[in-house]
């Protein structure tokens, strides 16, 4: 034994070590592959599921996406003309109705004036409807809006040694020059 | 379910195998009933392997030191016609061979085991450190140590005086 490694002291531990690496007999061999190669092979997973599954997502999300868009549009676009419909309603129907009410109310109260000062004294129901006494000193000339005296008319009323302009009805101005003598209809708005 | 064949080459695996459980047990038939037990745990769960865990090689040394541990385990029958796995037929080699076997079977069995990953499984420094959860330079470490060892056996008359004894008390781990 010592003749053995007095041999082979020079030889590397390493070379020698695989130089007797020991290796299996021929029989164990061929035993041993057989039952590996006859055992079925581990299956992969498929992966080409993968793909398919991501595209399918996509698809999906691009469908999504489009008809968000098609439908947030459509909404847009509804709630614009719905916008432009609510102006144009806005700007047309609130100037048609108040002419209307406005000459309907005119209308109304020239109606109404009319029939009470057919059967009373037309110059106090008017200076009464505007807050005045009935003698018609008061001043009513100040009283100068264009709406309020559109169906009314100008007279020239005595009162206090003076001529006052004052806006009646026509059937009230009728009445003032009737029954004030001193009363005139007034020259280019003037008394 | 791994996608990758850890026995997709069979042949190298066996080879390497068989001489890491080969320098590890010293007897033939031992070694070739714990290869055998091997790479009928590694057909069983081979699909089980995780290539991200390591190579095929390491994922199989595991399964054979399990199998070998085992094997220390169960009462072992020493038959009249056992022989040394680390040896051949060829005449001119035997009593290298014989020496051989059993200096390492004097090893201790942490340096039988770094011996037999590196020059039996051929494993790299590296590979080593991960079968046997170490660091790369507390492997070179180790194994210059058990090379050293080795070869101060080889050099000693003890070899044939101790080797008998210490290689069944070792040889159970």
């Amino acid at each position: 034994m010592a003749r053995f490694w007095q041999r082979g002291k020079d030889r590397p531990i390493e070379q020698l070590l695989r130089a007797n690496r020991p290796e299996p007999r021929d029989e164990f061999a061929a035993s041993v592959l057989s039952q590996v190669t006859d055992a079925p092979a581990p299956v992969a997973p498929r992966r080409t599921g993968s793909p398919r599954r991501f595209a399918l997502a996509l698809a999906l999300t691009v469908v999504a996406l489009g008809l968000a868009g098609v439908l947030g549009g459509i909404t847009a676009a509804t709630a614009g003309l719905g916008g432009i419909a609510h102006v144009a309603t806005k700007a047309v129907t609130p100037s048609h109705t108040q002419s209307t009410t406005v000459k309907t109310t005119s209308s109304k109260n020239e109606t109404n004036k009319g029939g009470k000062s057919g059967d009373n004294n037309g110059d106090k129901d008017d200076l009464s409807q505007k807050g005045h006494d009935n003698d018609g000193d008061d001043d009513d000339s100040g009283d100068h809006d264009g709406d309020h005296h559109q169906y009314k008319v100008g007279v020239c009323h005595w009162a206090n040694h003076k001529y006052v302009l004052i806006f009646v009805s026509p059937q009230g101005a009728a009445n003032h020059l009737k029954h004030h003598s001193q009363d005139k209809l007034p020259v280019n708005g003037h008394c | 379910m791994s996608p990758v064949d850890p026995l997709a080459r069979p042949e190298e695996l066996l080879r390497r195998v068989y001489a890491y459980v080969a320098y590890r047990v010293h007897d033939r038939n031992e070694a070739e009933d714990i290869t055998g037990e091997t790479f009928v745990r590694a057909v069983r769960y081979r699909d089980r392997y995780d290539s991200r865990q390591g190579e095929p090689i390491a994922w199989l040394l595991g399964i054979a030191r399990r199998c070998i541990y085992d094997a220390s385990l169960r009462p072992r029958q020493v038959s009249a016609d056992s022989e040394p796995a680390v040896g051949g037929d060829l005449e001119g080699e035997v009593v290298s061979r014989v020496t051989l076997a059993s200096a390492l079977t004097a090893l201790s069995p942490s340096d039988r085991d770094l011996i037999a990953l590196r020059y039996g499984a051929d494993l790299s420094t590296r590979e080593i450190a991960g079968v046997l959860e170490m660091r790369p330079g507390s492997v070179d470490v180790a194994l210059s140590r058990a090379r050293s060892r080795l070869k101060e056996l080889l050099e000693s008359d003890l070899i044939h005086e101790q080797a008998p004894a210490r290689k069944i008390a070792d040889e159970r781990l």
